[in-house]
């Protein structure tokens, strides 16, 4: 099920009525509310719900082994054990799932080169959608339990927290240690954040019907498609839309879900914040994606050994750990190698902060201009790695980039003052000031449940006419 | 902030060497001594969050440790809690957070943390959060309360873009589900139509050039002036390729363009709908659509891929004819047909692409039933050539594969998960059957 769809609506009302009606009956709430999870995952294919389930139980009677053998004296191996056991389970599943093909693939073509002809079945194995998403969610918990951060919750409890709709397909990566604690109480019907929700919401929607898919089909889908048939302008702003394509796509999925769940009266994290301000790679990911990049901070760089092993173990560390991220995001090598820039990219930044830091020198404080060249420089490089993230193979990708300089001489047709304006207000709202949002949140909450309505009937109706027909779906699903 | 957390004191050695025996995270995953904490004072309130939860200290400075929050969940006594070893500090609940929010050390490595303040460019205060007692206060309302403002939302919304909404529904297959839609519409359209709530979404999309544009007539289409085929294809005289279909046509279509485009002797342009074909004109007008691009275009030939969405009961003469049945049959064949007297008329040239082999047995059957109606109508119209591409893509035994082997033999990923669309490759594999086709027909020297 789609979030700008009308099928959503109907579906969302009826839950949030139902929602509401059984909070203070827990119990019963939680039974519902998986029940209505497993409705919105199982709309694509019903047997995605048996991972849901499959996923809940397994990890749950891990939980407890490894909980348990914490509490005993001397514990430590064997929870080590069924932490081991809990982390292969689930990056199994997701091995299998989602890597089977490739990697037979990968090495048939590798054995095949040399003459061993391709002896792995490839299977074209049925990918649930979001599977990344539910086995990083997952993993916070066994592992959590493990790190001593959380104790197991009950099974209807963690069942809520692996189905949980609305962050269920494209994230936020809610932690469980965030989430299960807001399953202990009914939540308060008679304070409901709906001004940040609706601006979440309508924002989120906006984002994705009016700058999202516009882009999508007006330029990025042929410049990449064709490449050679674009001009190096075209191609340029093409690579431009397609940043702020996926930034659009993907935050508002984000925003979305956490409007959804405010509605419902949960909290999860944001997941972005204004990424392309950023004036550094690190300070991107510090912008993007957080709850991604603070997962693979927690649960892989820092047990790699972070930065405390020396500077080259630290560059290292960084690197594989953008390489495995690449490879989160989907089954492919330009995947990794776009994993592989951002990763050398920031071992590069790293190992220049730490020649200056050998040195005494401090950063040099930057004039405006020197910033805003800055943030020109970190959207450059981040643009030319989303071009391997989103071309169909790694000679794609340098197919479309050729045409940079290849494609001079004419201007072509595609850009146009619609596309030249997305792209714009697409990186422009990035610079729009918390504070004002805030401001807007905060005036919209004031005006009253009819108030609200009234902005959310205008809203919808210009995001309704002004989109295209027909939803297309989030980017980020297939991850 | 309170800052009283049990691990402050490994907090202040972000780049010893490893000797903070408290951080698990230092050696593998070995489990830290210290315990989970002991219930919070302000449960069940979950502590308050900041909303961006990493706003100083970089992701991969991993010069403080990983955050280490106590387990409110456990210490609310739920199921299950863990026995906690040793009692914790206790620490507010604001400080849930904190530790991603403290300017560690953490910040000394890498590049400029976040150069002119945690929040952004403008400082702290502009893309960041405002300080809590200068934001400003948001009111909260109650289930009810928010129920109404979505109600109101959406019935408005709904009377806005009945139209809109219901035009959309009419593109369904039809069926129950689109009769009972169109039914709960019904009295929707008729409110909006009313009270003129209409006429807001019509301006609008009169004023985005939406609106109903003129159309061309069959009369239109050019009968041939000067031979258009055969002639002599030159980089000056390009051969002028028009590429239409569902989306199907979206890979094979982009593939042939580029495969097309490589020779320099030909240009094509690229026209696809998604969800569309010659079973729904009330969704989407094929026989329209060819007629105004082959006015506006002129282009010489046409390469068509239909079939994927066709698959469906049709309206004729306001009766609903059964997908597959006798009547159906010729009604479809007797459109694809007309098409072919579209696309050809001029002296042009028209390329008929069949439909690959479907995975899905049902599925498969409607398709082949569909590719011998092409192939039937092509035969009877001169200048169409049917290609077809259904065995190119069945493996040695002449069933649907995934994989397939390339030249090299090596298996390749022919098809999307869906079982219908091709991958980039497979819609090589297509165009390049097509574009041999186009070459022959008109004396184009084939690629190596």
């Amino acid at each position: 099920m789609l979030f700008p769809t009308i099928t959503f609506a109907v579906f969302f009302l009826v839950v949030y009525a139902a929602n509401w009606l059984l909070m203070p009956r827990l119990r019963l709430w939680k039974w519902f509310i998986i029940a209505a999870s497993y409705v919105f995952y199982g709309w694509w294919d019903w047997r995605f719900v048996l991972l849901l389930v499959a996923a809940t139980f397994v990890n749950q009677a891990l939980g407890v082994q490894i909980a348990r053998a914490r509490g005993r004296r001397g514990g430590g191996r064997a929870a080590r054990r069924w932490l081991a056991l809990s982390v292969v389970a689930d990056l199994a599943a997701l091995g299998y799932f989602k890597y089977m093909d490739f990697f037979a693939g990968s090495l048939d073509h590798l054995l095949s080169s040399v003459g061993l002809g391709a002896p792995l079945p490839l299977l074209r194995i049925l990918l649930p959608v979001g599977i990344s998403f539910l086995v990083f969610r997952v993993l916070t918990y066994t592992i959590d339990i493990y790190r001593g951060q959380l104790a197991p919750a009950s099974t209807l409890d963690f069942g809520v927290y692996v189905a949980f709709f609305p962050y269920l397909l494209a994230g936020p990566i809610a932690r469980a240690r965030d989430f299960l604690p807001q399953l202990r109480a009914p939540r308060d019907p008679h304070s409901i954040d709906a001004g940040r929700a609706f601006m979440l919401i309508l924002g989120g929607l906006a984002k994705k019907m009016l700058i999202a898919d516009y882009l999508s089909t007006h330029i990025v889908n042929g410049v990449f498609a064709s490449p050679q048939s674009f001009s190096s302008w075209e191609t340029l702003w093409g690579i431009a839309a397609y940043s702020v394509q996926i930034y659009c796509d993907f935050s508002a999925y984000s925003d979305i879900a956490i409007g959804v769940s405010l509605l419902l009266g949960f909290e999860l994290p944001e997941n972005f914040n204004a990424p392309y301000t950023a004036r550094s790679i690190q300070d991107f990911w510090r912008r993007w994606h957080i709850t991604l990049s603070s997962w693979l901070r927690d649960y892989l760089y820092i047990p790699l050994g972070g930065s405390r092993k020396g500077r080259g173990r630290t560059y290292v560390n960084l690197i594989v750990t953008f390489l495995l991220a690449g490879l989160w995001h989907g089954a492919g090598w330009t995947f990794v190698f776009w994993g592989g820039v951002h990763g050398v990219g920031l071992a590069l930044e790293r190992a220049r902060a730490d020649a200056r830091q050998a040195r005494g020198l401090r950063e040099p404080g930057a004039t405006a201009g020197a910033r805003m060249l800055q943030r020109l420089a970190v959207f450059v490089f981040v643009s030319v790695a989303w071009v391997f993230f989103r071309a169909d193979s790694i000679g794609g990708a340098f197919a479309v980039l050729w045409r940079l300089v290849a494609g001079l001489g004419s201007i072509g047709s595609a850009v146009t003052w619609p596309v030249v304006g997305l792209v714009v207000l697409g990186i422009g709202i990035q610079y729009v000031p918390r504070g004002l949002v805030e401001r807007l949140e905060g005036g919209l909450s004031r005006i009253g449940w009819a108030g609200q309505g009234a902005v959310l009937a205008l809203a919808l109706f210009l995001i309704a006419t002004l989109g295209p027909q027909g939803a297309a779906e989030f980017l980020y699903f297939k991850f | 902030m309170p800052d009283d957390r049990h691990d402050e004191g490994s907090r202040r050695l972000p780049f010893s060497d490893g000797a903070d025996d408290d951080l698990f995270v230092w050696d593998g995953l070995r489990p830290p001594s210290r315990p989970a904490g002991p219930p919070s004072r302000r449960a069940p309130e979950e502590p308050r969050r900041s909303r961006v939860p990493d706003e100083s200290r970089p992701p991969w400075d991993d010069g403080a440790p990983p955050p280490r929050r106590r387990d409110t969940y456990a210490a609310a006594g739920a199921e299950g809690a863990a026995r906690p070893r040793r009692a914790a500090p206790s620490r507010g609940a604001d400080d849930e957070w904190s530790d991603w929010l403290d300017p560690g050390e953490g910040a000394q490595g890498g590049a400029p943390a976040a150069g002119d303040g945690p929040g952004g460019p403008f400082g702290p205060d502009a893309l960041g959060h405002a300080p809590e007692d200068r934001r400003p206060r948001r009111r909260r309302l109650s289930a009810g309360a928010v129920l109404a403002a979505m109600l109101i939302g959406f019935f408005v919304a709904g009377l806005l873009d009945a139209k809109v909404i219901e035009t959309q529904v009419k593109g369904k297959p039809l069926g129950t589900a689109r009769s009972v839609q169109l039914a709960l519409l019904k009295p929707m359209v008729v409110l909006s139509g009313a009270l003129r709530l209409d006429r807001p979404a019509e301006a609008l999309s009169a004023m985005l050039g939406r609106g109903e544009a003129a159309h061309h007539s069959i009369a239109e289409v050019t009968d041939e002036v000067k031979p258009r085929w055969p002639r002599q294809i030159t980089r000056k005289d390009k051969l002028r390729l028009y590429i239409i279909g569902d989306s199907m046509a979206q890979v094979f279509g982009s593939s042939l363009k580029n495969l097309a485009e490589e020779t320099h002797l030909i240009k094509a342009k690229l026209d696809y709908k998604v969800s569309s074909g010659l079973s729904r004109p009330d969704f989407f007008d094929w026989p329209q659509r060819m007629i105004d691009q082959i006015v506006e275009l002129d282009p010489d030939a046409t390469a068509v891929l239909f079939g994927a969405n066709d698959g469906q009961d049709v309206m004729y003469k306001g009766k609903v004819l059964k997908v597959g049945s006798k009547a159906w049959q010729v009604v479809y064949a007797q459109r694809v047909g007309k098409a072919m007297d579209t696309l050809t008329k001029g002296g042009r040239r028209a390329y008929w692409v069949g439909n690959p082999i479907m995975r899905d047995a049902d599925y498969r059957e409607r398709i082949s039933m569909m590719d011998h109606i092409y192939e039937a109508e092509a035969k009877k119209h001169p200048g169409v050539f049917y290609i077809p591409t259904w065995a190119l893509f069945a493996n040695d035994k002449g069933s649907y594969s995934e994989y397939l082997p390339d030249e090299s033999g090596d298996p390749v990923l022919m098809r999307a998960p869906d079982g219908i669309h091709l991958t980039r490759v497979g819609g090589d594999r297509m165009a390049q059957a097509t574009l041999d086709v186009i070459e022959k027909d008109w004396g184009i020297p084939q690629q190596p």
